[in-house]
This record gives C-alpha cells, sequence and structure tokens, in this order.
C-alpha cells in the first residue's frame, strides 16, 4: 500500500517536472525563433525614438536688450491614420480650419494605416497658427460636449492632431533687417541663416542637432539628454536709432529722389555699428518675397555688398596721406588756375573754374580737384597707394555681416594702371569703395588715427555665458597729430561753407562728395553718388554718419542732397544718444577738471 | 561511545522536519520582503520617472511658450507698434530744435545690456535628479558609512 502512494507521488512529480520543463523548452524556442526577431522590433519602437533634436535657434537682441529675432509658437497639424475614426468629420473640419482642399484631406483621412507600405502618419499643414489651432480646440470642445438627438451620432477628431514647434520671428518687422538677414524657417530640417547676422553667425545661432534616443521607460529618466540652445546673440544696434535713421532715409529718398540710399552711423571710438540702413529692405518674416524686393543683382545691405565711386568724400584720405607724410600741412598754398595736366589728361575741377591761390582748408572746402591732384603727386604714387592700403580699401573691413564685397584696387605696376588714376583716385574717382569701409577709414581721422573694425556683434550668450567681443584695433594709418589737424581743417571748412550739414550747438566736422557715374562710354551723365560723411562732437568724437544717395534727381550735388539728410540724422542721433551741446559739455567738463583738480 | 553522543543529541524526526519547514519558511518570507520592497522601490521609482517625463515635456512646452511670449511682447513693443500707438493717443515727434538738455545730477543713462543677467529661458539646466534613483544600494551604503566617517573626525 506504501509502495503504490510513494509511486503516486514519483509519477505526479516526474509528471510535473516533464511539464516545466517542456516549458522552459517552449520558452527558449519561442525566443529563438524567426519570428521573435520580428516581434522584438516591433517592441522596440515601443522601447523608445530615435530622433534629431534641432535646438532652438539663439535670439538676436538690439543693444538695450530688444529683441530683434526670436521665436514663436507654430504648430504641425497631422492625422494619426490609426485613431482615426471620422475620415470625413476630420477632414471637413481640417479643411475648413486650415484652408485646405476637402477632397484631398478626406483622400489622406481615409488610407488604411493597416495596408502594406501605408503610412502611419500625415502631415496636413506645417505651420498652422495659433488662431487655427484655438479654433480646432474649440470644435474639438464643442463635439465632445455638445447635446446629441435621439439616434445622432457624436462627430469625432480622432487621428487629427496638432504639436507645437519654433519658427523664426521678427518683431520689428523689416526694421535692421538688412543687418539682421533672415532664416528660412520653412524648411524644419534644412533651414538656414541668409545674409547679415543670421548668415555669418548661423552655426552659433542654430546650435548642433543631436541626434537623440528617447527611452519611454520611466526607470531609465536619467538617459533623457539636454540639447543646449543656439547661441543668443547682442548687437550693438540701437533699435532707437536705427528707426530714426531708417525713417531720415525714407524721407530723404522721398524728398530727392534718389533710386537708393545708405546711412551708416559708427562709433570711430570702437568700430561698433550704431544703425545702418539702407534700401531695399525686407520684412525677413516674410522672406519668400526676396526676390521681388531684390531685383536682379540688387544688393541685400548695399553699406557693406556694394561698391561706388564716392566722389569727394575720399579726399579726406588724400589729405590725411599727404598731412601725416608731411607733403603738406595745412598752411601750405596752391594756385590753383582751373586744371591740371597728367598722363596725357586733363583735370578739372567740379565747376570747371580757377580759383586761385587756396590754402589746404580751402582746397578741402571748395572741393578742389585740381588741388588734390596736386596734392597726390607731391606725395607720390607710392607712398599715396600706401596709405591707401593702410586705411583698408585694398579689402574688406571683415564686418561680421555676410556678403562683404570690396573693389579689387588699381595699384602703380598693374596692367589696369594709368598716371591719371593718381589723380582721379585723389578724388574719388576711378576707385570704388563700400559705406563701411570709407566709415572704418575716416573713423581713423575722427579717432586720432586708430582704426578699428567694424562690428555689428557686442557680445555672445552661449550656455548661459556671455562673451564679450572686444573691439579689434585695425591700424593706425596716420598720427593723432594728423588727424586732429585735419578735424579742425574740416571743422573750418564745414562752418566757413556755411554748410546744410551744420547742427547749431554741436561741432562737427565733415565732407560732401559728388561721385560721378561711369557708363560703357564715361562719365557722360549727369548722374551722381551724392555722399557726405561726418562726425562729432569734433573734439570728442561719439558717431560718425556717414550719407550715401544714389542717383538723386532733385539735384545732383551732395552739398545740396546728402547734407541736410546728414544735418537731420544728427540732430535727433544727439538726443537719441544724450550727447549734451557744446556749451554744456565743456562745462561739464571744466567741472569735472576743477573738482579733480580740487581732490 | 562517538554513536551513543550522536544519538543522545539526535533530534526526533518530527522536531528535524519542523525545523526544515520553519527554516524554508524563514527564507520564503525574506524573499517575499526583498522582492516586496524591490517591487515598492521600483513602483515609486517608475512613479517619479514618469513624474520626470512629464516634468520635462512640462518645461519643454513652458520655453516654447516663454519664447512664444516674449516674441509677441517684442512684437506689442515694436518701432512700428510704439509709434501707432502714440500717434492715436495725440503725441507726435519731438522736434529735436526744439528740444532743451537738462543735466540731472546722479543720472547715468541706460546701462547696458547684460543678457546673462536676465533670465534665459534657454539657460535653463536640467533638473537634477536625486542620488536615490541614480545611485545603487552598495554605493548608498558606502556614501553613509563614508558621511558617519566624516562626522567622526571632525567631531571634537
Amino acid at each position: 500500500m506504501m509502495e503504490r502512494k510513494v509511486g503516486r507521488f514519483k509519477f505526479i512529480g516526474v509528471l510535473f517536472s516533464l511539464i516545466g520543463l517542456a516549458i522552459v523548452l517552449q520558452m527558449v524556442r519561442i525566443q529563438n525563433m524567426p519570428a521573435s526577431k520580428a516581434i522584438l522590433d516591433v517592441a522596440e519602437n515601443y522601447m523608445g525614438v530615435n530622433q534629431v533634436v534641432y535646438p532652438d535657434r539663439g535670439n538676436i537682441y538690439d543693444a538695450n536688450g530688444d529683441l530683434l529675432a526670436g521665436n514663436e509658437i507654430i504648430y504641425e497639424v497631422g492625422i494619426d491614420l490609426p485613431s482615426v475614426r471620422q475620415p470625413e468629420t476630420l477632414a471637413k473640419v481640417a479643411a475648413d480650419v486650415l484652408k485646405l482642399d476637402y477632397a484631398k484631406t478626406l483622400e489622406y483621412a481615409s488610407i488604411d494605416p493597416d495596408a502594406e507600405g501605408s503610412p502611419q502618419y500625415i502631415t496636413l499643414s506645417g505651420f498652422a497658427t495659433k488662431d487655427e489651432i484655438r479654433q480646432l480646440e474649440i470644435i474639438e470642445e464643442d463635439y465632445k460636449t455638445r447635446e446629441l438627438a435621439k439616434g445622432e451620432i457624436r462627430p469625432r477628431l480622432d487621428g487629427l492632431m496638432w504639436t507645437p514647434h519654433n519658427k523664426r520671428s521678427y518683431p520689428e518687422g523689416d526694421l535692421a533687417s538688412n543687418i539682421l538677414g533672415f532664416y528660412s524657417y520653412l524648411d524644419r530640417t534644412k533651414g538656414a541663416g541668409f545674409f547679415g547676422v543670421e548668415e555669418n553667425y548661423n552655426q552659433l545661432l542654430a546650435g548642433t542637432p543631436k541626434a537623440v534616443y528617447t527611452e519611454f521607460d520611466p526607470q531609465k529618466v536619467q538617459n533623457l539628454l539636454e540639447v543646449p540652445p543656439g547661441a543668443s546673440v547682442v548687437l550693438t544696434i540701437n533699435k532707437e536709432i536705427q528707426a530714426m535713421v531708417e525713417k531720415q532715409l525714407e524721407d530723404a529718398l522721398r524728398w530727392s529722389k534718389a533710386k537708393s540710399g545708405t546711412i551708416v552711423v559708427y562709433n570711430p571710438k570702437n568700430g561698433e555699428v550704431l544703425a545702418m540702413a539702407t534700401t531695399p529692405r525686407l520684412d525677413p518674416n516674410q522672406y519668400w518675397t526676396y526676390a521681388s524686393v531684390f531685383p536682379g543683382t540688387t544688393p541685400f545691405n548695399r553699406a557693406v555688398s556694394q561698391t561706388y565711386e564716392s566722389g569727394s568724400v575720399f579726399k579726406v584720405i588724400t589729405m590725411a596721406a599727404a598731412l601725416d607724410a608731411g607733403a603738406v600741412t595745412p598752411q601750405t598754398t596752391f594756385m590753383d588756375t582751373g586744371s591740371y595736366d597728367i598722363g596725357g589728361y586733363t583735370i578739372n575741377n567740379w565747376d570747371y573754374g580757377a580759383w586761385g591761390l587756396q590754402d589746404m582748408t580751402g582746397c578741402l572746402q571748395h572741393s578742389l580737384n585740381v588741388c588734390l591732384t596736386w596734392i597726390a603727386v607731391q606725395l607720390g604714387a607710392d607712398r599715396f597707394y600706401d596709405y591707401i592700403k593702410a586705411f583698408g580699401f585694398d579689402r574688406n573691413t571683415g564686418i561680421d555681416l555676410a556678403g562683404e564685397q570690396h573693389w579689387p584696387l588699381k595699384l602703380p605696376g598693374d596692367n589696369q594702371w594709368y598716371e591719371v588714376d593718381l589723380a582721379t583716385n585723389s578724388f574719388g574717382q576711378g576707385i570704388s569703395v563700400t559705406p563701411i569701409q570709407m566709415a572704418m577709414a575716416i573713423g581713423a581721422v575722427a579717432n586720432e588715427g586708430k582704426m578699428y573694425a567694424p562690428h555689428v556683434v557686442k557680445s555672445l550668450m552661449i550656455d548661459g555665458k556671455q562673451m564679450e567681443i572686444k573691439p579689434v584695433l585695425v591700424g593706425t594709418p596716420i598720427k593723432a597729430e594728423t588727424a586732429r589737424t585735419l578735424t579742425d581743417m574740416l571743422v573750418t571748412s564745414l562752418e566757413s561753407e556755411a554748410s546744410d550739414a551744420l547742427v547749431e550747438g554741436y561741432t562737427l566736422a565733415g565732407k560732401t562728395g559728388t561721385g560721378s557715374i561711369a557708363t560703357e562710354f564715361g562719365y557722360t551723365t549727369s548722374e551722381t553718388n551724392a555722399s557726405f560723411v561726418g562726425w562729432g562732437p569734433a573734439d570728442d568724437p561719439e558717431f560718425l554718419v556717414y550719407v550715401w544717395l544714389e542717383r538723386p534727381e532733385i539735384s545732383q550735388w551732395a552739398s545740396i542732397v546728402a547734407a541736410p539728410v546728414f544735418a537731420d540724422t544728427v540732430r535727433n542721433l544727439v538726443v537719441l544718444m544724450g550727447i549734451p551741446p557744446d556749451n554744456i559739455r565743456m562745462q561739464a567738463n571744466g567741472q569735472n577738471s576743477a573738482s579733480s583738480l580740487g581732490e | 561511545m562517538k554513536q551513543n553522543f550522536v544519538q543522545a543529541y539526535k533530534q526526533a524526526p518530527w522536531r528535524q522536519q519542523l525545523q526544515y519547514a520553519g527554516i524554508f519558511l524563514a527564507v520564503l518570507l525574506a524573499v517575499a520582503v526583498v522582492a516586496g520592497l524591490y517591487l515598492s522601490i521600483s513602483g515609486r521609482t517608475a512613479t517619479t520617472g514618469r513624474q520626470v517625463q512629464m516634468l520635462d515635456s512640462r518645461v519643454e512646452s513652458m520655453k516654447l511658450t516663454i519664447n512664444d511670449m516674449q516674441t509677441e511682447l517684442a512684437q506689442i513693443s515694436s518701432a512700428k507698434s510704439m509709434y501707432a500707438r502714440s500717434k492715436e493717443l495725440g503725441m507726435q515727434l519731438m522736434d529735436p530744435a526744439e528740444g532743451l538738455y537738462v543735466q540731472v545730477p546722479g543720472y547715468q543713462g541706460l546701462t547696458a545690456f547684460n543678457p546673462s543677467t536676465t533670465k534665459q529661458v534657454q539657460s535653463s539646466n536640467y533638473p537634477e535628479i536625486l542620488p536615490e534613483y541614480t545611485s545603487t544600494l552598495v554605493e548608498w551604503f558606502q556614501e553613509k558609512i563614508n558621511a558617519q566617517l566624516t562626522m567622526e573626525q571632525v567631531r571634537p
């Protein structure tokens, strides 16, 4: 009896062992069969997601912290096909709100997600606005809560989904757009900065996209990776000054009927560009209008990308070189007979007149081409061009804006250089410059001979750390004494001329420039480039303003067209910069000196 | 002699069986306690992990919102908007020629913008995860011992 019982126990033991073994074997078999690999692959999809995370594009601020380029929320609206319950309802609502084609939307919503090769998700709109999403939310809420009549089926938007993402936004519209450039946000994966700061600092602003595997397992939350945003940029541009300068330029173009215009406000003491207005301008929020705003070869920013023959403003450079080299002094006199023969050509003054005996200030005041030609000859071609190179006219200024250009300087010995070029170059013809080159070079005259690289970025914010951009001293083309002497000469010439560029209460130095425009037959038309460069306060300059109006119709002369624009700009500029009139400034300086002496 | 000694201390079979059962149950209880603890901790970890994921998602969403609101604020205070609004209020641009420069003692003017002192949405740090969720039991134990040793050393 006992033996039979033991036998039964043994049988049950063996049976359960066999069952257990069979289960283990089955588990091993299932885990190693080919189908299990496919199941594991499917399971992988539920464990996490592989995605490339694009960092938020960095902001661009003006010098006072006002946002010039930021990001705003926009939505991607799409259909999650496996979740769709009522394709007709979904298509109707989506088509109505997002202004899509109903038939096409219905076609998308009706796709069978289980069919082979079918997508699981379809994007309807990548850039739905907040208002549109609000409408969708209201409709969805209404569908959920509305009371239904008997037998009526509750409408549902299942499958319609929207996810927020960033869109580049320029809150100031076209203000400073020639400096900012634009970001092609419609391409969400390959968007890039074009022109200006957006292109020049594209890599920093964009940050580094990262391929991230995000695990859904909450136990592995420590594996979540943060993708640092792109660097933010603080500009030297002052929004208020920029707006004022753009308005001055618009008024000037309307009044003078010029084809285009440029005004640059530059700090000669450190190279900061305070404002830079050019025409035409584009609203970077609608960058796709680029081709119509900039037809043909129209440059995006004339201040850095368009060279032109500046005319007599270049005489400042010639005079600076001659004074610095000792070829002339302010007291040197020249008998102007109205013409000067050089290299087989005859150089005349702008009015074809003879101005008689002139000192060097008189030559600048009356803008005498003949006198400046004589000065260049006294200086000699080699020294003249050495100075031209020292002032940076043979290269880009290196401003931190995309698309800078410079004109290839012709030098003695080059095939294209002739003796007469020395003469024409001395008064700004036969040599092309960009407004920013002129601002930088003449900035050296304003700032004791020291020439700073122009720049528009003041600092960068990378990973929460601020990096200041230090001013770069490009060179010292002339001595401080020369710079002071020439500044005094230009103050005197401006005041003696009773120029329209004068601003009451402020001592300014400046020079007009009327440059003839060459055609394929030579300088045969009366069309000109009217320019003016000036700075102030002359003894302690805080700004340099460069004005260029292209082909003004109301008058061809810069003294009539460009000088008043300079004056109007400066009148507003001193208010915005808080620069006191000379008498108050001198008084304050005197008090400061007295108090420091008292100490 | 040896046999007598063993025999003298030999347990009764029923007592031995009881001891085996007791040991088995004690081991079972220990395993159940450890398993329960493990389940409890892993459950809490999972809940907290899910909360962290949700907070992370909320942080991302708030970053978008804050950036959006900053941009909206900039749009409202843009040069064009301000000009239009001031015009609506009957204001007009000042003629600089009519302006009078008044010195205000002590007034330094606008200070330079320093973005590192402002609250930058984009520079937020990832929330720190407590060591309880990342360190092992052994590491936690070591840390406690080290802390205790350090306390002993600094104690006068």
